[in-house]
């Protein structure tokens, strides 16, 4: 049992730093500390139920100065409550873990006792922490909030998260305040970065909004007699619109106007089926880059359409190259224009019939919109000063200037600039509009003069006033004031709530009505707090928090960054753009419903559309929308651990591995994350001859007492999972790359035409580290459920304290979390329920 | 290419007898405390010193790399047949990793820093090789260092607080800043953007102060750091602002060669590698980091699958077999990549002999996930080269050990760098 001697895990300091415990032996090690730690011995005195050497019996045999067994030995450790260590002492003997089973236990009154006097001792000096210097050390933005922020502010779509570097995630998310530093590196991209978002803001023409609407028959008159060639072959004009008969690439497909000028738009179009007489999808694209090396990025949505309705598409995304290079595009499910032309025979190359009567897909006509929000910095930092093109030295701008085309060379030439027959009052009115908010709150008189008399000083330099102008913005995006969040210790004021409400729900910054809130002071009411949640929580911007609060928690920006192996012949782009969406929708719905958070553990009904259920051999849906789903047992699906997000993002690309889909679940689901593995074991080698399975490697885990300790807890969870294959469908026998001895071939239940390879049997099931059996997920669900529900909402409380406060769940801050679910307990723990008494909760409201 | 070698050469040696005598006693009152503190003493013993690390994604196959025997006669793999023409001048290390390092991609970033706790899910790295060496000799030349990578690629460059650097992912812009001369207008903007970042930082410096009045202890210590931080930008602006109207050198390539769009992989590491050799010859950077992360498609002909899944292969030979060929090509790249330096002639032998070249991976068997017996080939710099140096496959001797003797032949005074436990003493 003796760790091997490692420098790195002999001292208590780097052990208790750990965020699990790493193996077994660690953890018998803390047990043992039960104690011999003068500290726990005085508490248990004290408490008159134990004398101070029964104590010694039960830990100090393996920890004293001597043994010292995982590195922790009670003879020595300090009566420092703040030192982690302690708290993992109090959670071991809390749990039964230690003492370990084979050494002597004390009586329940005795562990009772030691337990409550370490819990008051470390609660005591978390409260002491959290008084003097707040749970939340000053943080500034992530590189995320950063971004979100300066669009939200300015209006701009800019993408500038890219410039500065990755935020480190700490306890699981990138809010976290101890991860997010600010490196040389930073301070220099940000000013990079604020010039990038300035110059989005001011652009050199005019910022207005503009609709453009193409009809069909005129986008096919705008193409160039080259292009035609290949759009005529697969297209009519019928009247105003253009009906498409195969699927072309974008380039040549129906297109909506392009975008003069980079920002966020709005698409519209009108469609309507032709000799169809089954629903179809519409595809609305962008064309990404001529490589279209970033999948799935140029699918916007798909939208269905019906036989005999005329359906007005309607969607919303950012165009950051202007001038034609990106643009807009629709596709229906049509036959791939190489097939469509061999259909044809020698007629294939010639344009098509006009009288036509194969299934199509009518454009009546596409519509663009935006930018939307166009002009909204330039007003908030020029107000209304006009801007006039910046002729050299001397000449007057060209009378008929107002007339340029947006978006062309003459403004590249003689961009726009704000003038003003007053500099230095509008400088002074304008940055004192401009600070509170941009530093979210009432800004200090002398920090105000500074900025007003930077402008100033550039002007009496000889600078113009856009130019001064355009560097004290900059100088001002770039101020702590506006990067970090400055929280005095002790309970927050209005505007600090503000900027965290605003954080959390929309990961940005407050808007005006939420300032506006804060002036009046109604965020220090209970009401007041709750009303402006419920106006945020119905906001669009929602859809932020749902997307970077599962994008980390379901590790869903990865998505994409892991390809399956090519025998998951299914894994089509379709499959590939729907999995990540069911998640985000499941939660949005379990949140606007308030549904019960242990629906991420088990749910009888799911968000799908129909390639998702096919994928899941759920009957009955058709179409790329996504609605809700009844199931029924035979799915075998229910809550977030069966959907293919997760199943997919819990393993590796060729193979599923038990015990990394376990921990996954333990970590993310349950709240109990398991520790890590002790340094240098061995890594599996997976073998998809087919000829072992993972569950024949893994019994070798078995067998080590240092390795079985945390497996009876990962393995269980991996094994209930283990029916279902690497993209998250359900399988009976493993696949396997070609034939052999015990191989066979079989028909894809949910593909039809599609053969794969198969090998051994799939053998799910086990046992939970409290012995009880399980053959299946669904049998594995029912054993948690009846164990300890609680626990699915306890997990559901932290992460989101975690992620909205930027701090870990403190010792002190364990009451917050019980008294929170014991508040929601009557509405079953609804996720709306719970992401409001988070926003009430002492956490929240407190630095 | 001699001839074209020649003109740069000179025109290299002319900018270097430039710095030495105008820049240096400039950058001395200017650069204080960031990049190059004891670096001139160094330099001048024994001329200066460069570092390349070179990470690839998915391990290499391990049977076609490593040599059975031992020590400089060894019978060439698969892999080191295309290094024929360098054997003496690299050596293949087996048995090395990073001790606690789990069985995953997500080790990556911390390839080059060797973080003696790593932690999977909550990723504290620390400061990563590259940078400790630029911190050593970084301050003589136009760029510090370079962090090179695939545009999504994750950042394999850390700083002292752990904190990502993040990397250029377009060579066209990295060619530019080292090789292209701004116009007139383009240089003037360029300078009152430094000297306006510089006020910037004077605000931020100012406004910390009066913040840290009104704030907690633990408020308070990490505004001490921040400060830190405004006085290495400072200094970095500085370095760039000495730079700012001195002439870039002239090369045997264009922009618009970089500038040519690809979309295969071989040609992409090609471009790159020729950028890194330009940038060493020229002394325009003497640190160079390059991350060659390709896992998809790569339009190569006999690359019928993806990287990424043939290098987890799962035992399956056709899979192996296509692996081999990913590896043959990167291998193939790589000694081009040599053979330039060694071609490149300086005062006392080869860029080479100045340029250590480190190539390695985050895994060791990709097809496991194994973060044990990486493969690891160091290549140039001074050593002396032993051919195949083997500690026992399932050793896991620490890889900073190899960092440490790494970063002592930059002219850093080192004991422990990392998870080190001592140094490698095998290659002099």
């Amino acid at each position: 049992m003796d760790r091997p001697q490692d420098p790195r895990s002999r001292s208590v300091e780097s052990v208790g730093l750990r965020v699990g415990f790493p193996t077994m032996v660690f953890l018998v090690a803390c047990v043992a500390v039960l104690l011999a730690g003068a500290a726990v011995a005085e508490t248990a005195v004290a408490a008159g139920v134990t004398p101070q050497k029964s104590f010694k019996t039960y830990c100090v045999d393996c920890h004293d100065d001597a043994t010292a067994t995982a590195g922790l030995s009670l003879e020595s450790l300090a009566p420092d409550y703040d030192n982690p260590a302690w708290v993992r002492i109090h959670d071991r003997i809390k749990s039964g873990e230690m003492p370990p089973a084979d050494a002597p236990q004390p009586t329940p009154e005795e562990r009772a006792a030691a337990v409550s006097g370490l819990a008051k001792k470390l609660t005591a000096a978390a409260a002491a922490r959290q008084k003097a210097d707040g749970r939340v050390v000053l943080r500034r933005m992530n590189r995320r909030e950063y971004e979100q922020t300066l669009h939200d502010l300015l209006g701009i779509a800019e993408p500038l998260a890219a410039m500065l570097p990755e935020d480190t995630v700490v306890h699981g998310f990138d809010t976290t305040s101890s991860g997010l530093e600010t490196s040389a590196t930073h301070l220099l991209r940000y000013q990079a970065a604020a010039e990038r978002a300035l110059a989005a803001a001011l652009p050199a023409g005019p910022v207005t909004s503009t609709v453009t609407r193409w009809t069909g028959k005129e986008y096919l008159e705008k193409r160039l007699p080259v292009h035609r060639k290949g759009i005529d072959p697969f297209v009519r004009v019928d009247g105003d619109s253009l009906v498409l008969h195969a699927v072309l690439y974008g380039d040549n497909s129906m297109q909506a106007p392009h975008p003069l000028v980079p920002g966020r738009y709005r698409i519209r179009a009108s469609v309507r089926l032709v000799n169809c007489d089954k629903p179809m999808s519409v595809l609305i694209g962008k064309r990404v880059d001529r490589f279209q090396t970033e999948k799935l990025m140029h699918i916007i949505d798909y939208q269905d359409v019906k036989p005999g309705e005329t359906k007005i598409l309607e969607a919303e995304t950012d165009l950051k190259y202007s001038q034609g290079n990106q643009f807009v595009y629709f596709q229906g499910q049509l036959p791939w224009f190489g097939e469509f032309e061999k259909s044809r025979g020698d007629r294939g190359k010639q344009p098509l019939e006009q009288d036509f009567a194969g299934p199509g897909l009518a454009i009546d006509w596409a519509e663009l919109e935006g930018p939307l929000d166009a002009g909204l910095g330039c007003r908030r930092m020029f107000g209304d000063l006009p801007r006039q093109p910046r002729m050299p030295e001397g000449k007057e701008p060209p009378k008929d200037w107002e007339k340029w085309q947006v978006g062309s060379g003459e403004y590249a030439k003689w961009p726009l600039v704000a003038v003003s027959t007053d500099p230095k009052a509008d400088a002074e009115r304008l940055i004192r509009g401009f600070l509170p908010l941009a530093f979210r709150g009432p800004v200090a008189e002398d920090l105000a003069a500074h900025y007003v008399a930077l402008v100033h000083g550039r002007i009496d330099k000889g600078e113009s006033f856009d130019e001064a102008m355009r560097a004290c913005y900059k100088a001002i995006l770039c101020s702590p004031h506006f990067l970090a969040f400055i929280e005095p210790p002790g309970r927050l004021d209005d505007y600090a709530i503000a900027a965290r409400l605003a954080r959390f729900l929309w990961s940005s910054t407050p808007d005006e009505q939420l300032l506006a809130a804060a002036a009046k002071g109604s965020l220090s009411t209970p009401e007041g707090l709750r009303s402006q949640a419920d106006r945020m929580l119905a906001d669009p911007r929602t859809t932020r928090f749902v997307k970077d609060f599962t994008d980390q928690w379901l590790d869903l920006r990865k998505f994409l960054d892991m390809k399956p192996d090519d025998v998951y012949v299914e894994y089509d782009e379709m499959l590939m753009w729907s999995i990540p969406i069911e998640s985000r929708r499941f939660f949005t719905h379990v949140l606007a419903e308030d549904l019960p958070a242990a629906n991420f553990f088990h749910s009888d009904w799911t968000m799908l559309n129909g390639r998702l259920a096919q994928h899941y051999g759920v009957d009955g849906v058709d179409g790329a929308e996504f609605r809700k789903v009844s199931l029924q047992p035979k799915h075998h699906r229910g809550g977030v651990i069966t959907q293919a997000s997760f199943l997919k993002m819990s393993t590796n690309a060729s193979y599923t591995s038990p015990v990394k889909r376990g921990a996954w679940v333990l970590e993310r689901i349950l709240g109990a994350p398991p520790a890590a593995p002790p340094p240098n074991v061995k890594a599996i080698e997976p073998d998809i001859r087919g000829a072992t399975t993972i569950r024949e490697q893994l019994t070798l885990h078995k067998n080590v007492e240092v390795c079985a300790s945390c497996h009876r807890q990962i393995d269980p969870p991996g094994f209930a999972l283990e029916n279902y294959d690497v993209v998250g469908g359900w399988r009976e026998r493993y696949r396997v790359k070609q034939g052999g001895d015990g191989i066979e071939q079989q028909e894809l239940p949910q593909v039809r035409g599609k053969k794969v390879f198969v090998a051994k049997p799939v053998e799910a099931g086990g046992e939970t580290a409290d012995g009880k059996s399980f053959h299946d997920i669904d049998a594995y669900k029912q054993i948690v459920l009846d164990r300890d529900a609680d626990q699915l909402a306890r997990n559901m409380v932290e992460k989101l304290i975690v992620y909205a406060t930027g701090a870990p769940i403190d010792f002190a801050d364990r009451a917050t979390v019980e008294q929170l679910l014991r508040d929601t307990k009557p509405r079953q723990h609804g996720l709306r329920s719970l992401v409001h008494a988070v926003i009430q909760s002492p956490a929240f409201l407190h630095k | 290419m001699n001839i074209l070698n020649r003109g740069v050469l000179d025109r290299r040696t002319l900018l270097r007898a430039g710095a030495v005598s105008i820049a240096l006693p400039f950058l001395d009152a200017m650069v204080p405390s960031l990049y190059g503190r004891d670096a001139r003493a160094a330099a001048a013993a024994s001329g200066p010193r460069r570092m390349v690390l070179i990470h690839r994604p998915l391990g290499t196959y391990h049977p076609h790399m490593v040599p059975t025997a031992t020590g400089p006669k060894y019978e060439a793999t698969r892999f080191l047949k295309t290094l024929e023409p360098f054997r003496g001048q690299f050596t293949v290390f087996s048995g090395m990793g990073h001790p606690g390092y789990p069985h995953s991609h997500n080790t990556e970033p911390a390839i080059f820093t060797g973080v003696p706790e790593f932690n999977e899910r909550d990723l504290h790295n620390s400061v990563s090789l590259d940078q400790v060496a630029a911190k050593q000799v970084g301050s003589e030349t136009r760029l510090p260092c370079l962090a090179l990578n695939g545009v999504w690629s994750q950042s394999l460059s850390w700083n002292e607080k752990g904190v990502p650097i993040p990397h250029e992912g377009d060579p066209a812009s990295v060619f530019r800043r080292m090789f292209v001369e701004g116009t007139p207008g383009e240089v003037r903007g360029e300078l009152s953007r430094l000297e306006q970042g510089a006020s910037i930082l004077d605000d931020v410096r100012d406004q910390l102060k009066s913040l840290g009045a009104t704030l907690g202890a633990a408020d308070r210590d990490r505004i001490e750091l921040l400060t830190t931080s405004v006085r290495e930008a400072e200094a970095q602006l500085q370095q760039q602002k000495a730079w700012s109207d001195r002439p870039k050198p002239k090369v045997p390539l264009q922009l618009a060669d970089v500038q040519k769009q690809t979309d295969n992989w071989v040609s992409q590491q090609e471009k790159w590698l020729s950028v890194m050799h330009l940038a060493l010859q020229t002394d325009s950077t003497r640190v160079i980091l390059l991350g060659t992360n390709e896992h998809n498609k790569v339009n190569v002909p006999e690359l019928e699958i993806q990287h990424h899944d043939a290098s987890h292969h799962g035992k399956d030979p056709a899979k192996i077999e296509q692996l081999s060929r990913y590896e043959d090509k990167e291998f193939a790249t790589f000694s081009r990549f040599l053979a330039k330096l060694a071609d490149t002639k300086e005062e006392n032998g080869t860029l080479l002999d100045s340029t250590q070249v480190l190539f390695t991976s985050n895994l060791g068997d990709a097809s496991a996930h194994s973060s044990h017996n990486l493969p690891v080939l160091l290549a140039g710099g001074g050593y002396r080269h032993q051919g195949h140096v083997s500690y026992g496959n399932e050793t896991n001797k620490p890889l900073c050990n190899l960092y440490v003797r790494m970063l002592r032949q930059m002219g850093v005074e080192t004991d422990r760098f990392g998870s080190s436990d001592g140094v490698v003493e095998e290659i002099g």
